[in-house]
């Protein structure tokens, strides 16, 4: 009976790093280019009491064991990078990835980063930023005479300048990853490499399954609210079951005591 | 804290009535460990539910056959019960098994995702030899491996069919495919043939490259990234899958190599779909009444033979 306690506790904790999972998810139904997140568990190791197959006389075997499992775990949890719903703003700074890509961007302590958030901003010298001060890589500086931009599908920034036409001023470069659910998530929409996502590899908007850039448009959150609640209700439910037997076992045990 | 039993135990008739009791409680201890083991699980994917299964256990089986003097002696009825009035029926948890029907299939339109619909299972390559899972998140390594979310590569099919996946050299009964990558130093303690079959499995990886979004998988496992063919999952059905051993990681081990079905495969991949755990939690929960109200009933009748042995001490005292 020790055991089922402690198997239940094992369930009680993978359940509520669940909870928190969708919580997360949930509170950032709203956040431009939010990608949802999966917890997996896995089951733990087995205690093999008896061996399945063991022999037990000439030529017969027995056909199955005792096997007594100990309970689950968090196995991983990563981000789904699936598409999120296109939302036009009109905003000629915005840009949305329609595809598979990642902005590169330089953050103001110097690091680099990679977001599909495409809310940009300009700051005083003209330059595209990112709401928390990060440029995005290669630097594009809009001239401060510039009348209007156009962002093309390919990547390709145009602005006029009076009395000189049309001119490209920079050209929107994307990074893609083998295994972009390795990226480590830091917060602000940003997700930094790890060894398990593999090196960025550079392409152009449009080219070689590179994604296409939208101007105007932001890409929403990714969270499907149903699904959300359809786990948080399954999550809680598993979660009462698993204190339920907590409760059993202390029963049984309790029981076990008061026998004399 | 599984109470242990001793069925000779006791030395009179009250006193080995109540290791009958104990042996009940200590059944049905085990009971709430499956189930607890088995809630705890119901969100893992491709997990398989354990059930345990009890058996009567006589004691008189534990004594040897002696024979009787027919011819010399009248036979007394009491020589065919040789007991001693210890004919005691224990029960004991004999086997846990599992129970390896489909769980739910959840839709996820994650083009890693892999369900099988039928019995067969996937071929991962892990540092302890080969094992088979039915969990079908299925993810890419950085050089583009395509791997369980524990980093196990998943193989693809053997050139040849199941029929020629039995290399007679390499595979001795009872001792599962003696593969190993990692832990084992090359060489040491291996024969050619293992150093040969390690290397094939090798050769059955699965590398996707960089083309990981737009992998489709068709209903008999084959994969392609882009337009490209790149591979076939190996796809395992087994004449008797409770034979299969459960290791944790929803990973089982094959300890028969003669249990692999080499005959027509029934299994269909569903690619965007995952497996759930196949755990029925209105079952598991009324399991768990049933094996605490039995465990209250043992411990009641453990209560009575104790005070019943309390009353015998007492009748010498009238």
């Amino acid at each position: 009976m020790i055991r089922a306690l402690t198997t239940a506790a094992s369930g009680l904790s993978a359940q509520s790093a669940n909870i928190e999972r969708i919580s997360n998810d949930l509170a950032n139904v709203n956040t431009d280019s939010y990608k949802r997140g999966r917890t997996e568990f896995q089951d733990l190791m087995y205690e093999t009491l008896k061996e399945p197959g063991g022999q037990i006389g000439a030529g017969s075997q027995t056909p199955v064991g005792i096997q007594a499992g100990m309970g689950v775990k968090v196995g991983a949890t990563y981000k789904i990078f699936e598409q999120g719903p296109a939302r036009m703003t009109y905003n000629i700074n915005d840009m949305m990835i329609e595809g598979t890509g990642f902005l590169p961007v330089q953050l103001p302590n110097g690091e680099i980063a990679y977001t599909r958030n495409g809310a940009f901003h300009r700051d005083s010298q003209g330059k595209l930023v990112l709401s928390n001060g990060a440029q995005l890589i290669p630097q594009v500086t809009i001239p401060s005479n510039a009348l209007g931009m156009q962002i093309s599908n390919g990547g390709e920034i145009k602005v006029q300048l009076p009395g000189q036409g049309e001119a490209v001023i920079g050209q929107i470069q994307l990074m893609n990853f083998v295994n972009e659910q390795g990226l480590r998530a830091v917060g602000e929409s940003l997700y930094q490499p790890t060894a398990a996502s593999g090196q960025p590899l550079q392409g152009i908007p449009g080219e070689n399954g590179y994604g296409m850039i939208q101007q105007g448009a932001l890409e929403g959150s990714n969270v499907n609210v149903p699904n959300s609640m359809v786990d948080m209700i399954t999550t809680q439910r598993a979660y009462e079951m698993n204190t339920k037997v907590m409760g059993v076992a202390d029963q049984m045990l309790g029981a076990t005591v008061n026998v004399k | 804290m599984p109470i242990a039993f001793n069925p000779r135990g006791g030395t009179g008739v009250l006193a080995s009535g109540i290791w009958t009791a104990a042996a009940g409680a200590s059944a049905q201890s085990q009971m709430v460990d499956a189930v607890a083991n088995n809630l705890a699980n119901t969100d893992t994917l491709g997990f398989k539910k354990d059930q345990p299964t009890f058996r009567e256990y006589l004691t008189t089986l534990e004594r040897e056959h002696v024979p009787m003097d027919v011819p010399r002696n009248p036979v007394k009825d009491k020589d065919f019960y040789p007991l001693d009035g210890r004919d005691q029926a224990f029960v004991i948890a004999d086997a846990t098994y599992t129970n390896f029907r489909q769980g739910n299939l959840r839709v996820t339109h994650n083009p890693l995702d892999v369900a099988l619909d039928g019995p067969g299972f996937l071929e991962v390559s892990t540092p302890s030899g080969i094992r088979y899972t039915r969990q079908g998140s299925l993810k890419m390594a950085m050089d583009g491996r395509l791997v369980t979310p524990e980093g196990y590569p998943v193989l693809a099919a053997q050139p040849g069919g199941l029929a020629n996946a039995l290399p007679a050299a390499a595979v001795q009964p009872g001792q599962g495919w003696p593969l190993t990558q990692g832990g084992v130093t090359a060489g040491q303690g291996r024969t050619p043939a293992q150093i040969a079959a390690e290397a094939a499995v090798a050769q059955r990886y699965i590398n996707i490259g960089d083309k990981g979004t737009r992998v489709s998988i068709g209903a008999s496992g084959e994969m392609y990234a882009g337009e490209d063919l790149v591979a076939r999952l190996s796809v395992v059905e087994f004449n008797e899958p409770r034979k299969l051993r459960k290791q944790g990681g929803q990973l089982f081990v094959n300890p028969d190599p003669q249990n692999v079905n080499v005959g027509e495969q029934r299994t269909v991949m569903r690619q965007g779909v995952l497996e759930t755990s196949n755990v029925n939690p209105v079952e598991e929960m009324t399991n768990l009444i049933k094996a605490n109200r039995m465990f209250e009933h043992d411990l009641k009748s453990m209560k009575t033979y104790g005070d019943m042995m309390g009353k015998e001490t007492d009748i010498g005292k009238l």
